[in-house]
């Protein structure tokens, strides 16, 4: 008997220890987090160059890439979900595997989604992208685009 | 202990606990389930009568204050309704109100149901919802302003829509403006629209000619994107959690955009958890 019970209670408490061992975590929904902070934060990035193709066929206009952000900074997962072409798409892609960014400044975020926006601009003869996640960038931008006229 | 007791004791424990941990995961993925419900989801509660293709719903607690005070409304609201041949259907968390006629009298003599209002995705008290052949086209919750209230009565009709200025950047609107369908579509074909839902999100369908920018995106791309400040500027609040609209507003505002309506708002006034026993009383 008593063999019996030292059985039950060593399946009993064995099983509960493992049921958490073995339980699957559940993902942590990603937090929204401020484009203009997290390109603050970034202690490294790289812009993305305009491919050539694309001034050649005059291509120009908004590009971002969507970021999912670890506690630590890391990149947990990046995609471009709008750009003018294709060219622009691999570029911005290729940029942002070099983006680096530390812990957020507003706490432990478990995970954060932000994004990166790029604006590629053909200015009289010149090819520029404007990280507008930058606000001063931005704005001097908006000044372009303004004395250009519509 | 024989070498067998062992291994048998050992393959118990790691069965009963992958059967322990897939309860737990059941049992949280359900909860997990829940969510709030928003213009443009189905409402599938069978709560009215089975032939109505629109429908109201009142969400109340007896011990919500705005609840209390909303009774009014919510009586002109339920018998604009009835002759506009919606289904009424006025939904409580508590048994006593559910039981009591004096509550169910307050309310137009429409009888007062219970029901696991966070199960139907009614967070919180006062809560309306206009729905039409099973899926929301209107939601307000809280106690609303009298300009709400007017929104929220015209709405009864699916075909009418309304349009609110904002009048400066403390997120106030000018009194709202209803106008029939055919209205609404010559307005929206002149103005410029903005949906500032996110790329992947497309149910409820966009209005024709709408520029997407999703709100965290509209600091840095509004001012680029719609360059003539003055023209009229329409958000499309139609599918927004109520109150979400007014902080689009002000911002829109202080980007200064200054001829800025927002298209079928829905609104959040002061407000109490829907649990069972209330709050805010």
């Amino acid at each position: 008997m008593a063999t019996r019970g030292r059985v039950i209670l060593t399946i009993s408490v064995g099983a509960l220890l493992a049921a958490f061992v073995f339980y699957p975590r559940q993902e942590v929904p990603p937090q929204p987090y401020p484009l203009a902070l997290v390109w603050r934060e970034a202690y490294q990035h790289r812009l993305p160059e305009y491919p050539h193709e694309s001034i050649v066929a005059g291509h120009q206009g908004l590009a971002v890439a969507a970021l999912w952000l670890n506690a630590d900074g890391s990149l947990r997962h990046f995609s471009v979900v709008q750009a003018p072409d294709e060219a622009i798409q691999k570029s911005v892609l290729a940029s942002t595997q070099y983006f680096r960014v530390g812990p957020s400044l507003l706490g432990v975020i478990p995970l954060r989604r932000s994004k990166l926006l790029y604006y590629f601009l053909l200015d009289q003869g010149h090819a520029r992208v404007v990280p507008l996640n930058d606000l001063s960038q931005k704005a001097e931008l908006l000044r372009t685009l303004k004395s250009r006229g519509p | 202990m024989k070498l067998t007791t062992v291994a048998r004791e050992g393959a118990s424990v790691i069965i009963a606990a992958y059967l322990i941990s897939l309860c737990l995961h059941a049992i949280e993925q359900h909860a997990s389930q829940k969510k709030t419900l928003v213009v443009g989801d189905r409402f599938t509660a069978e709560i009215a009568r089975p032939q109505a293709s629109r429908l109201l719903v009142i969400a109340i607690s007896a011990t919500c204050r705005y609840s209390r005070n909303s009774r009014e409304f919510h009586g002109r609201l339920i018998e604009a309704a009835r002759n506009k041949g919606l289904a009424v259907a006025v939904l409580t968390e508590q048994s006593s109100l559910a039981t009591s006629n004096a509550g169910a009298q307050s309310l137009s003599g429409v009888p007062v149901g219970r029901a696991d209002l966070a199960s139907l995705g009614i967070d919180s008290t006062p809560s309306i919802l206009l729905i039409d052949r099973g899926r929301v086209y209107g939601r307000w919750t809280g106690q609303l302003s009298h300009s709400q209230e007017k929104v929220v009565t015209s709405r009864l009709d699916p075909n009418l829509h309304t349009f609110m200025r904002l009048r400066d950047d403390n997120g106030s609107f000018d009194e709202p403006v209803t106008l029939s369908q055919a209205d609404t579509s010559r307005l929206l074909d002149g103005a410029r629209v903005l949906d500032v839902r996110e790329r992947d999100e497309s149910d409820p369908p966009r209005l024709p000619n709408a520029l997407n920018i999703p709100e965290d995106e509209l600091t840095f791309r509004a001012d680029i994107e719609i360059p003539n400040y003055e023209s009229c500027l329409v958000v499309d609040c139609s599918f927004l959690r109520e109150g979400k609209c007014g902080g689009i507003g002000r911002l829109l505002f202080h980007l200064g955009f200054h001829n800025v309506w927002v298209y079928d708002r829905g609104a959040l006034g002061a407000s109490c958890a829907s649990t069972p026993v209330g709050k805010g009383s």
